[in-house]
């Protein structure tokens, strides 16, 4: 991959001597939706703001689009869309004034404001003040702002905290499009491996402000291998008996079912087979897979790097 | 410069649908009735006496609570929804929304003058004035009293910045603002006190002539200039520092 959106390297954010973040090397392709994944305090809020260059990093370099940050604060922004936790917004306006207020700061053409309302669908409810919008309706809103620059870039972080099912829906359907129908590149970030999963192309884990995980979604489900578990009336004798049999499969017994992690479909009938053979009663045969959510849970759980 | 301009006009939109404007009205309607029961001597200019008399109240306690009260106003707006990380995640700098802030102040603060200057010859019109109206007199004071605020509208506007709270920088302004009636009557810290500029600014000399109202306009200045310096650069330093 030669052309990086964004490529932080070695980026740190210390608080009073404990880091935030803590040497971090971000890599967003264009054209991609980079799911930003850790628990809540990991540092994807913190990281996003330098992004953003809402807070100075105490070391490591920003690039995006190929510039430094530092350097080109200004033309970087123009061509960045966000939305940075909770959705801001002035109360006292409608829909349609918010925009307006961060149109003329942009100065981009009046038309984009009825686009891009049509865009989130708030065209109906565009006159009426901000402060009685629900949550899920500020959300869009939100959204709405972060593409009247028309950006190449869109930094989404948590855009789908506090909505219900169909709202997470629809913000998930929207955010997937933007690549699609706009050439927009997305970060968007998440304590929820399930919501991004969907939609994502790439995903970096981050822990304690440590990148532990940074690769596509197909590889982080290859890491879901499955196991083979038997359910059996001798589980010891039959544990032997599979030892033996010379196909080469090391299982062990747990809470008395046979397991044999990683094994090839070929055995399964083969083990069985030699086990109905030997008189023993086979009462399950199951699959158990690991789900990306359990994956997860042990990357960010755990000590373990993948 | 651009970047100011846009600010100023997004600031004016921000605005346009607030109770700003009434706060603005406040003062000059207050002062109307003042300047009407103002009793003027035989001798001695009739305009001099109006202002002097209107401009206490004007001068001494609300142009200093106005200072403090629109910066608040104009944060307002984006401490409450959140919208600073909004505003300064646009293409624009930190030293444009600052200055954007500033000068919508002191622009507020300006149009106010201008209805107490309304006010004024309102008041000399239903006293029956018929000398000339003193123009000099009237726009060397008001200007003087209007530049006499930035340092309040800049100390306050940094003060705005880094306390969410809406309550707390007016807080500190009016308690700062209150001391001042007594301060003017002090020839040693009277000219020092920023709070107590404005008055002095606006008071004509004829009319008062003791405590620091001794001073001429162009030495009251250097107190102004040189805190205005002082709060603008401290406020701009932090803003463009803060992390948001």
């Amino acid at each position: 991959m030669s052309e990086w959106i964004i490529e932080t390297k070695g980026l740190t954010k210390k608080y009073r001597g404990r880091s935030a973040v803590d040497q971090l090397d971000l890599n967003i392709a264009k054209g991609d939706i980079y799911g930003f994944l850790g628990p809540n305090g990991a540092g994807k809020t913190t990281t996003i703001r330098m992004l953003l260059g809402l807070i100075q990093p105490t070391a490591g370099s920003i690039s995006i689009f190929g510039q430094e940050l530092n350097k080109h604060k200004l033309d970087i922004l123009r061509r960045i869309g966000s939305l940075v936790e909770y959705p801001s917004y002035y109360g006292h306006l409608s829909a349609v004034d918010n925009l307006e207020a961060i149109r003329r700061i942009l100065s981009v053409p009046k038309s984009r404001i009825d686009e891009v309302l049509e865009i989130v669908s708030l065209t109906s409810e565009s006159r009426r003040p901000v402060k009685g919008f629900s949550l899920g309706m500020k959300q869009r809103l939100g959204i709405a702002a972060s593409l009247l620059a028309n950006p190449e870039l869109l930094i989404l972080d948590e855009p789908t905290n506090g909505l219900d099912p169909s709202g997470i829906h629809e913000i998930r359907e929207l955010i997937k499009s933007m690549p699609e129908q706009y050439g927009i590149t997305v970060l968007v970030s998440s304590h929820l491996l399930s919501e991004v999963e969907q939609m994502a192309g790439r995903v970096g884990i981050i822990r304690e402000g440590r990148m532990v995980f940074q690769d596509t979604i197909r590889n982080l489900k290859e890491q879901a291998s499955s196991e083979i578990s038997l359910v059996v009336s001798d589980p010891e004798a039959a544990l032997w008996l599979a030892r033996d049999t010379g196909l080469g499969v090391a299982g062990t017994v747990k809470e008395g079912a046979l397991v044999f992690p990683g094994m090839a479909d070929k055995n399964v009938p083969l083990l069985v087979k030699r086990l109905v053979e030997n008189g023993h009663d086979i009462y399950r045969v199951e699959e158990h897979r690991k789900s990306l959510e359990d994956i997860f849970m042990q990357v960010i759980g755990g000590g373990d790097r993948l | 410069m651009g970047g100011l301009l846009r600010v100023l006009s997004a600031e004016r939109l921000k605005m346009s649908k607030s109770w700003i404007w009434l706060i603005l009205l406040a003062s000059p309607i207050i002062s109307v009735p003042i300047g009407v029961l103002t009793q003027i001597p035989e001798d001695g200019n009739p305009w001099t006496y109006i202002l002097g008399s209107m401009v206490v109240l004007h001068a001494l306690l609300f142009l200093p609570i106005l200072s403090g009260l629109l910066p608040a106003f104009l944060c307002r707006y984006e401490h409450t929804g959140g919208g600073w990380k909004q505003l300064l995640v646009l293409p624009v700098s930190r030293t444009a929304v600052y200055l954007g802030k500033l000068l919508t102040s002191a622009l507020l603060l300006a149009f106010c003058q201008i209805m107490f200057l309304g006010a004024i010859l309102l008041a000399g019109w239903i006293q029956h004035v018929t000398v000339p109206v003193s123009w000099g007199l009237l726009a060397t004071n008001l200007l003087g009293g209007w530049v006499a605020c930035l340092p309040l509208v800049a100390l306050q506007l940094g003060v705005s910045l880094s306390w969410a709270s809406f309550a707390a920088p007016l807080a500190v302004n009016v308690s700062l603002t209150i001391p001042s009636m007594l301060i003017i009557n002090s020839a040693k810290i009277g000219p020092f006190y920023p709070w107590a500029q404005p008055v002095l600014a606006m008071m004509p000399h004829q009319e008062r002539n003791f405590g620091a109202f001794n001073l001429p306009i162009e030495s009251l200045m250097i107190t102004v200039v040189g805190s205005f310096v002082l709060f603008f650069a401290a406020g701009l330093i932090y803003f463009r520092r803060k992390e948001i």
